[in-house]
């Protein structure tokens, strides 16, 4: 009766609970994402917004709201937040270290000129 | 903590109490981080790198932006297949399994028409060879989108499994929740993509 | 006592006996069969060598062309990264990781057997360009824009690139296999801080190889691309960057350094304790400044740069994250030493082997860190200084590290000894014969030979360095050929070693030799980091390999040893993809013909019950 990842975090009860309010939760997460989506491509789209943000605003206001949808993503469509400890480690390490990597080099083909 | 709990149902002793499959599940999708941090990379370097040829402003954002909604649906209902089959409700979990995949052809259909649309452009075709924003932009998306396809093949695998018996009530669930596990990453790296290449 | 269930097949035919191992999906037999390959690519590379420092020996020679010499030291770097000292590595993974944490197997073992096929046809995929028209020929790491169509149009380079695709698929597979290995088969008290060194080192590596191949792999797939579909990524007419694939290649290239080294650190932290009768000094520092050795690979791949000109700030950065690397590897060897020191040594020829590698290696370190200062390194850059400090690292470090680990395992193995007396002459010969050909290659390098020339002038003092080089490396040949004879007749009539003739401390030596296919009868419970010295002692523990009762449960409901089913699906899904890569080369044909093998054998893979 109980499956996969329920088991391994220790309070296995208080998930299945979960579970009838889980449909809910995902469409809620689902809904959310679809806005921030929505944001997203309002942003770069608006001349008005563009304008007020400026070019270095949209970049970051962009990064920082496709940051939230992927983090959204992991968290709860991919279990991240309640499963093991382990699998975050596993998945944010790499992650960090590619993302610190692609920056580094980015910094030296974009400002040496190309 | 748990590893007695887990040895129940568990058809071999793990010492973390984790399943060994999901384990290595996760350990490739850090390195599958590596992969597509490198495209992301070429790509990024290359974006502006046109020769005056077709650049960033032929993509088509009203597309794509359908397709990525179509994207990001099919993940919210693969984890509701995932929860169904958990549930032991087994049609909804094989409708839902079932509308991923579709939902998968949907996005890959919608690339293919992009990618052809580009290639046969009767005044500036954009090819690989065309320049290096096209040579990375046909990589990357390209490597994306032979994900998605590996994807839906496993997703119809699974859909075919859970009617030979498999995702019982009560059953071991893993096989729904790799190929989940999966999808959600290929979402996750279209979420990059799109905000990377199409919207800045 | 357990009975074992297992369809293993019939072993008293030759047919049986081949099937049995095509099949095989035992760890311990795809560690030999790692061990044979990796040994056979060694000596292929090592060829090759012997022809480059002939052609070396004497000035203005043409023993071979220049085109053939290209040839050479290009498979030479590759064979003997990717061929032959990474998949050994991988032998002792196999053998030794599962014993040594008290499991019957690995995570998932027909992966472990389809890494094996894979290594074993890229090998060989590889190496069939001698024969189809030409050999890879742009050097180990293949710098842009010499791999352009423009300037090879042969498929020597697709040969290559293809060829270490495969490769990588095969160590991302077994890697991962490893991680969920080492994380989740420890036996019952086998905590991360029990682990044998070795099993410390090994997961390190596979973390280093999942996170770092990916590099590589796009930088190839581009090349690829660049090959195929007429793309520029590399090319400068085209608006692209050979300085790219610089980065791409040493982004994986440097962790790859740590990749060929970890394992050869952790066998030495094996056999030292055991040769010096006391616990490894400075465990828990040993095991973390590995860690450290690795988290650190990733920030000092441009020290492979410094001449490229990516400016003051960047070669500062990178030297001082390079010079970093050498304090977690200098804790590493004051360990060592620590460990030695006032314990009771017996020396024998493992113990030989892995002080000869602290040492090698601790003159191949220095070396690094001159050649990580970016004014040194621009003098003497392509030059046969970075050949030798390479050699003493790989070679000094790495293959010495691991022949004390083949001496060390062989009666684990075998259930015999090898000759111990002729084990010392070819510690003695090697060492001599490989500072005799790489000690003067310092001096050529810093009097500016340049490397990867085919010949020199007679007048510019190369000759007497050159010649000592040639006549070492003739040494080194020789020190092999001993190995080799030693092992064959020691396999057959070594001196029976019993179970434990070194008395170690890890699991592996508290049971027979050879291990039993399911490795342990019974699951032992571990309660100290040198399980077996505390049941021989008895010391104050309460028997670290008494019977397993932690899963009790499945103990009684199960008393029979259930091991996996041998399966032939890995040599056909292997087969399959190296296929497919055929058809990139000679016909497309063969792409469909592998993706159809491909396909059936993914299925009959899931079909088939997996234990």
């Amino acid at each position: 009766m109980t499956h996969g990842d329920t088991a391994q975090h220790g309070h296995g009860g208080a998930h299945h609970d979960e579970h009838s309010h889980g449909y809910r939760q995902y469409v809620v997460v689902g809904v959310i994402l679809t806005v921030i989506t929505i944001v997203e491509i309002i942003i770069p789209s608006r001349p008005e917004i563009v304008a007020a943000l400026t070019r270095p605003g949209v970049v970051a206001s962009l990064l920082v709201l496709s940051f939230l949808k992927g983090a959204g993503v992991v968290a709860y469509y991919m279990h991240l937040r309640q499963d093991s400890r382990l699998f975050t480690a596993l998945f944010m390490f790499p992650f960090t270290i590619a993302s610190i990597i692609v920056l580094i080099l980015f910094l030296f083909f974009t400002l040496s000129g190309g | 903590m748990s590893a007695e709990a887990h040895a129940h149902h568990e058809e071999h002793h793990s010492s973390t109490g984790l399943d060994n499959r999901k384990l290595g599940m996760w350990a490739f999708l850090g390195s599958e981080t590596m992969f597509f941090g490198s495209l992301l990379l070429v790509m990024l370097i290359n974006k502006h790198n046109t020769l005056g040829g077709p650049g960033q402003e032929i993509l088509d954002l009203a597309l794509t932006s359908v397709t990525t909604f179509v994207l990001l649906t099919s993940s919210l209902s693969m984890v509701l297949s995932l929860a169904a089959f958990r549930n032991g409700n087994l049609r909804w979990g094989r409708i839902w399994l079932g509308l991923v995949a579709v939902m998968g052809l949907v996005f890959l259909g919608g690339q293919v028409y992009e990618f052809t649309e580009f290639v046969t452009h009767h005044d500036h075709p954009l090819t690989p060879s065309t320049n290096l924003f096209g040579a990375s932009f046909f990589a990357l998306v390209g490597f994306h989108g032979a994900h998605v396809a590996i994807g839906v093949l496993w997703l119809g695998t699974a859909l075919v499994y859970s009617f030979r018996g498999r995702f019982q009530p009560g059953g071991d669930m893993w096989g729904i929740e790799l190929v989940g596990l999966y999808w959600h990453f290929v979402d996750l790296v279209w979420v990059a993509i799109f905000t990377l290449i199409y919207l800045i | 006592m357990a009975t074992v269930t297992t369809t293993a097949p019939d072993t008293r035919t030759f047919a049986g006996t081949a099937w049995s191992w095509i099949t095989t999906v035992d760890h311990k037999r795809i560690a030999v069969l790692y061990l044979v390959t990796a040994l056979g690519f060694f000596a292929l590379g090592g060829i090759e060598a012997l022809l480059m420092r002939l052609q070396l020996a004497r000035p203005d020679t043409d023993l071979v062309s220049a085109e053939r010499f290209t040839e050479l030291f290009t498979m030479h770097g590759t064979t003997m990264v990717f061929l032959a000292l990474m998949p050994l590595s991988a032998a002792f993974f196999n053998l030794l990781v599962p014993l040594m944490i008290g499991a019957r197997d690995v995570a998932f073992p027909r992966l472990n057997a389809l890494s094996y096929w894979i290594y074993l046809f890229g090998g060989i995929f590889m190496n069939i360009s001698f024969l189809a028209g030409g050999a890879p020929n742009a050097g180990w790491f293949g710098y842009a824009p010499l791999t352009a169509t423009q300037f090879e149009a042969t498929h020597a380079i697709d040969f290559w690139a293809l060829g270490l695709q495969i490769l990588g698929v095969s160590s991302i597979l077994a890697s991962i296999n490893f991680i969920v290995t080492i994380i989740n088969m420890r036996a019952p008290g086998m905590t991360l801080n029990r682990m044998p060194m070795f099993v410390w080192m090994s997961l390190i590596t596979a973390f280093l190889i999942i996170f770092a191949f990916p590099a590589i792999t796009i930088g190839l797939v581009l090349l690829l691309f660049d090959r195929y579909l007429s793309t520029s990524f590399f090319l400068p007419a085209g608006g692209g960057d050979p300085v790219l694939w610089q980065h791409l290649f040493w982004v994986f290239g440097h962790p790859e350094v740590y990749i060929l080294i970890l394992p050869a650190m952790g066998i030495v932290s094996d056999i030292l304790p055991t040769a010096a009768r006391k616990p490894l000094f400075g465990y828990p520092v040993v095991a973390y400044s590995g860690a450290a050795i690795a988290l650190v690979g990733f920030g000092v791949w441009t020290h492979h740069m410094f001449t490229v000109g990516l400016g003051p700030i960047a070669d500062t950065a990178f030297a001082i994250s390079t010079m970093a690397i050498a304090v977690p590897t200098g804790v590493k060897i004051f360990n060592w030493m620590a460990t030695l020191y006032g314990g009771s040594i017996s020396i024998k020829t493992p113990l030989l082997f892995a002080v000869g590698m602290v040492a090698m290696f601790i003159i191949g370190g220095l070396s690094g860190v001159m050649l990580g200062s970016p004014p040194i390194d621009a003098q003497v850059q392509d030059t046969y200084f970075v050949v030798a400090h390479l050699h003493y690292v790989l070679f000094g470090g790495t293959v010495l590290g691991l022949f004390g680990g083949i001496y060390y395992w062989f009666p684990k193995f075998t259930g015999r000894l090898m000759h111990e007396g002729w084990g010392k002459v070819h510690w003695a010969l090697m060492l001599i014969g490989f500072n005799l050909t790489f000690l003067p290659q310092h001096l050529l390098g810093i009097d500016g030979m340049p490397r990867r020339v085919h010949t020199y002038p007679a007048d510019q003092g190369f000759e007497l360095w050159n010649l000592l080089s040639t006549i070492g490396s003739f040494a080194i040949a020789a020190s092999l050929l001993i190995f080799a004879v030693n092992a064959l007749v020691s396999i057959r009539r070594g001196q029976p070693s019993g179970n434990d003739p070194w008395d170690g401390g890890t699991l592996e030596w508290t049971i027979p030799s050879p291990p039993p296919v399911y490795n342990f009868a019974q699951i032992p419970v571990v309660d100290g980091r040198y399980p077996a010295w505390d049941a021989k002692r008895g010391g104050g523990h309460t028997g670290a390999v008494a019977a397993a009762t932690a899963h009790g449960d499945e103990d009684e409901d199960e008393p029979d040893i259930h091991m996996p089913n041998p399966s032939y699906w890995p040599i056909v899904l292997a087969a399959g993809m190296v296929i497919m890569a055929c058809g990139l080369i000679f016909h497309q044909v063969f792409i469909l013909l592998g993706a159809v093998l491909f396909g059936v054998s993914l299925l009959g893979w899931i079909e088939e019950p997996a234990a």
